[in-house]
């Protein structure tokens, strides 16, 4: 078809993607979490952090006892579920967000240094890729975070750590094909310089697949955060995380089951949500995986 | 003579997003004991699917006939398969499996149809017949560290475990140059002789066809379109899509002549024509052949076309 | 040969990693020397009389050298905690762990390969979508949740397992292997074994489901993509029964993308491990890195990621060797 030439890979995968209810459904699912953690301190309808031990373990607004000032009941030390849900937002998917965005703009980079350039800095961040790959994930991440401490800051640089080695591998190979490629010895013939090459032919081209691979990424990153605060080495109070909550509700499981299922149900749904959105952005881009 | 296959009226569809598409329409064919059957025909005629359908090969496919025949009575696949009907594929390195040794291929095909005695030394010896070297070292062999030829003997030596009354060759000679594909299809040849056993050689190479079977059936476009006797089909062919075929193959008697391709292309399989399949690309298309045609009888064999007999 | 490959591969993975490890002592805040003095009142000459001993005045590649050295002789330091050689402390808790971890594998493997083939070679699409949903659940569900949940549901509310402990304080059988579902099988012990399969429930069937649920994902796809290959059809062609087509044919081509990812997913666990058995108090070396992070135990922490990283390395060079032995192509 004539007209599907005229269209670039990304517009036509976006084409695609909107026909697939699922994965579409599942994008805008995160798009609204998203601006709810935006809009919290306006949504919210309590301060995350108010406490009163009067209101301490009050169920949800179903279950006597409730009411719908606090639809979601209270945690253990009285404070609100669903404006702590809410508030909690912006740190689980925030987190996960910046942290895929940063280590994969790093990691490609790398990648395309590595694939295009060869030699000396190749074998030099591929060994350091390996080595950091050598590490389990949540073992990295806790042994590290356990050194570092908690806090915003260090489980940012933690998870970046390991994951700009995945960007960086599927950079790294992507240009390795692409330096193959007819357009980049026809830029070379013509006297470009490598930088620019780098920039201008290479990267265009890679950056879908990156893309596809950062936004899979993306549900793997949010567990680690939750796993982490769940453990006490994430955010420290008084910020507010999904992970931090189910931890909180621990102790307190056969007196209020609510403190830790509402968290948890909120992380699930938004991973399976991320994983079924990234799977559609993957069959969008190759349709040779669609069934 | 009672023939050993009797298929007929054989209809194959398969489902795709765009439908249902016909890919074997209306097949009569027989298949005589100890004769050789060359099935010839482009891609997308209909060859294999006909004799995949048959033996049940093809769970995804509608599969409508008038009847299908083994030894006068109905045919049963499951109870024939491996055992008196045996199959080989085109490529023999994707027909074996790439994970198991060559030797445990040929024994277990000897142990599900219950063969007694000694399995390992059954499989040395059909490896040897097939006339592959060394052949209780190769049966440790994995099918990629054989060549391509070697491959294909292991592959007729499988069908052959059982000793079956038929074997249907899809393709034998496709996948290998020219020096291998003789030794291939002189294996054929002296095994059916020691044998009796019938072959149905599917071939899209008319050449094949011509050195070894003693029938031929053409098709295409999902159809059978001729069958008679090698010698007779060769000289005198009764289609215009057989003599289309043979105008476009060099010949040895004069190798200046020019090839005279088919005009035209083989149609796709969803939007076959509604009357005579070949008439867009034939040169004595008339008037009767929009309507669609049956096989006709002709002096030794049949021609699906309104002016068979017509000289 | 792709053999002195690996190896050397591997070599240099492992020293990378144990000078990663070592560099995250430099991540510390804080001086080791007055965590570990931080309750006593010390003299500058106590201090750094410690110093020298601990060997924190010397060089870092001096010290590095002098780690890896001890390393290799298992000889992690002592615990600021336990006031025990490190490896000790670790070697007491790692059977728990061992037992754990080996019971989740095994359910893992179990549950996810069957199931992925069962998935991937059904005509029918019901059986393959019910396993995909279960499967994109598993992989999606926090391990922590899923092990409260179920904390919640069977123990809290319905009794039927216990909520902590490997024995719950009842009498252990004698220790052959440590494992202690198996020594009480060995000493004719059928109400200890029950006991202690009773208190392994739990924490194993968290810690085995993300991995069942990703070995259901790989085996699946691999399955699905092995059904349409021509040697299936002719192994159809043989006569071969339709069992036999599936548990040899279709499985063992499957098998092997499935082993890598187990390999995978088995080191996904010994991080799983520290969340499991914090939730159920179970006592093995998981719980103890994490309690050890609380108490700013640090040469039980580094010791610990080391040792894990080892093993994983090594676990991945074994699955590798695998992998070639189930597809020999990749011999080639």
């Amino acid at each position: 078809m004539s007209a599907s030439l005229a269209l670039s890979p990304g517009t036509l995968a976006f084409r695609h993607f909107r026909r697939d209810p699922l994965a579409f459904a599942c994008a805008l699912f995160l798009l609204m979490v998203a601006l709810i953690a935006i809009a919290a301190p306006a949504i919210a309808p309590h301060d995350p952090a108010d406490a009163d031990l009067l209101r301490r373990l009050q169920p949800p607004v179903w279950m006597s006892g409730g009411d719908w000032s606090y639809p979601l009941g209270c945690d253990g030390l009285g404070r609100d579920i669903l404006s702590r849900l809410i508030y909690g937002a912006r740190i689980s998917l925030g987190i996960g967000v910046f942290v895929v965005a940063l280590a994969t703009v790093i990691g490609a980079t790398l990648g395309v240094l590595a694939g295009f350039v060869r030699g000396l800095p190749d074998a030099l961040l591929s060994r350091i890729a390996d080595i950091l790959l050598g590490f389990p994930y949540l073992v990295f991440a806790i042994g590290l975070m356990g050194m570092m401490g908690p806090g915003l800051s260090n489980i940012i640089i933690t998870l970046v750590l390991k994951e700009w080695v995945v960007a960086f591998r599927v950079a790294r190979g992507e240009t390795l094909a692409a330096r193959e490629q007819d357009y980049v010895e026809a830029a070379r013939a013509i006297g470009c310089r490598r930088a620019r090459i780098m920039r201008d032919e290479v990267m265009p081209n890679i950056l879908s697949p990156v893309v596809v691979v950062a936004t899979i990424r993306m549900a793997n990153v949010i567990i680690m955060e939750a796993s982490l605060s769940f453990l006490g080495l994430g955010v420290q109070p008084p910020a507010v995380s999904w992970g931090g909550m189910v931890a909180d509700g621990r102790d307190v499981l056969a007196g209020g089951w609510w403190v830790s299922t509402f968290p948890g149900l909120a992380i699930m749904l938004v991973v399976i949500a991320a994983n079924l959105a990234s799977q559609g952005l993957r069959e969008a881009f190759d349709p040779r995986l669609r069934q | 003579m009672t023939p050993l296959l009797s298929i007929r009226a054989l209809r194959v569809r398969f489902p795709t997003p765009a439908g249902l598409v016909d890919a074997v329409n209306a097949v009569d064919l027989d298949v005589f004991p100890g004769e050789c059957l060359g099935v010839v025909g482009e891609s997308g005629s209909g060859k294999s699917a006909t004799f995949l359908a048959t033996l049940g090969l093809l769970p995804s496919a509608t599969i409508r006939t008038d009847g299908i025949f083994w030894k006068g009575r109905g045919l049963d696949p499951d109870a024939l398969r491996g055992r008196e009907i045996a199959l080989t594929l085109q490529n023999a390195l994707t027909a074996l499996n790439p994970a198991l040794r060559i030797g445990t291929q040929i024994e277990e095909t000897l142990a599900a149809h219950d063969q007694g005695g000694n399995r390992r030394d059954r499989a040395i010896a059909l490896l040897r017949r097939v006339g592959i070297p060394d052949p209780a070292r190769r049966l440790y062999a994995y099918p990629h560290e054989l060549s391509g030829g070697m491959r294909q003997r292991a592959m007729i030596a499988i069908a052959l475990a059982c000793a079956p009354h038929l074997l249907i060759a899809d393709e034998p000679t496709t996948a290998l140059d020219v020096t291998v594909q003789a030794q291939v299809l002189d294996l054929l040849r002296t095994l059916r002789a020691e044998q009796g056993m019938s072959l149905v050689l599917i071939t899209h190479n008319l050449a094949v066809a011509a050195g070894n079977c003693d029938r031929i059936a053409v098709m295409y476009a999902g159809e059978i379109v001729e069958t008679g006797p090698a010698a007779r089909v060769l000289t005198t062919p009764r289609h215009p899509y057989t003599t289309g075929l043979l105008r476009s193959h060099p010949s040895l008697d004069d190798p200046e002549a020019p090839l005279l391709p088919i005009p035209g292309r083989i149609p796709d399989p969803g939007a076959w024509p509604s009357g005579c399949r070949f008439a867009p690309r034939c040169s004595r298309h008339v008037a009767a052949c929009e309507a669609p045609q049956t096989l006709r009888v002709v002096p030794d064999g049949a021609a699906r076309c309104c002016q068979a007999g017509i000289a | 040969m792709w053999l002195a490959n690996r190896a050397s591969h591997l070599i240099t993975v492992l020293i990378g990693t144990s000078l990663a490890v070592f560099a995250m002592m430099w991540a510390t805040p804080g001086d080791p020397v007055q965590i570990m003095l931080a309750d006593q009142r010390a003299t500058r000459a106590q201090v750094a009389a410690l110093r020298h001993e601990m060997g924190l005045d010397l060089s870092m590649p001096h010290r590095f050298a002098l780690f890896v050295w001890h390393a290799l002789h298992g000889d992690f330091g002592r615990s600021f905690f336990h006031h025990r050689p490190v490896i000790d402390v670790i070697g007491e808790r790692l059977p728990a762990t061992i037992e754990l971890t080996l019971a989740a594998a095994i359910m893992a493997l179990l549950i996810g390969i069957p199931l992925g083939l069962y998935a991937g070679t059904r005509r029918v699409r019901l059986p393959d979508r019910i396993v995909s949903l279960m499967s994109l659940i598993g992989v999606s569900m926090p391990g922590f949740w899923l092990g409260l949940l179920l904390m919640l549901v069977f123990s809290v509310t319905f009794h039927l397992f216990p909520v902590s402990g490997r024995m719950g304080g009842g009498d252990q059988p004698p220790g052959v292997t440590h494992l202690l579902v198996i020594d009480s099988v060995i000493a004719g012990r059928p109400d200890m074994a029950l006991t202690a399969l009773r208190h392994l429930a739990l924490p194993a069937i968290t810690l085995a489901l993300p991995m069942a649920a990703v070995l259901m994902q790989v085996t699946r796809t691999a399955a699905m993509e092995v059904m349409p290959a021509d040697y299936i059809v002719f192994a159809a062609a043989k006569g071969l029964p339709r069992r036999r087509i599936l548990f040899l044919h279709v499985l063992k081509n499957a098998l092997a993308p499935a082993v890598s990812v187990a390999a995978i997913e088995i080191g996904a666990m010994l991080g799983g491990n520290m969340i499991v058995e914090t939730i159920f108090s179970w006592p093995g070396v998981g719980r103890l890195v994490v309690e050890a992070i609380f108490d700013r135990n640090y040469p039980l922490v580094q010791a610990a990621v080391l040792l894990y990283a080892v093993f994983y390395a090594l676990l991945n060079f074994v699955a590798d060797m695998l992998y070639r032995v189930l597809d020999p192509r990749v011999a080639a």
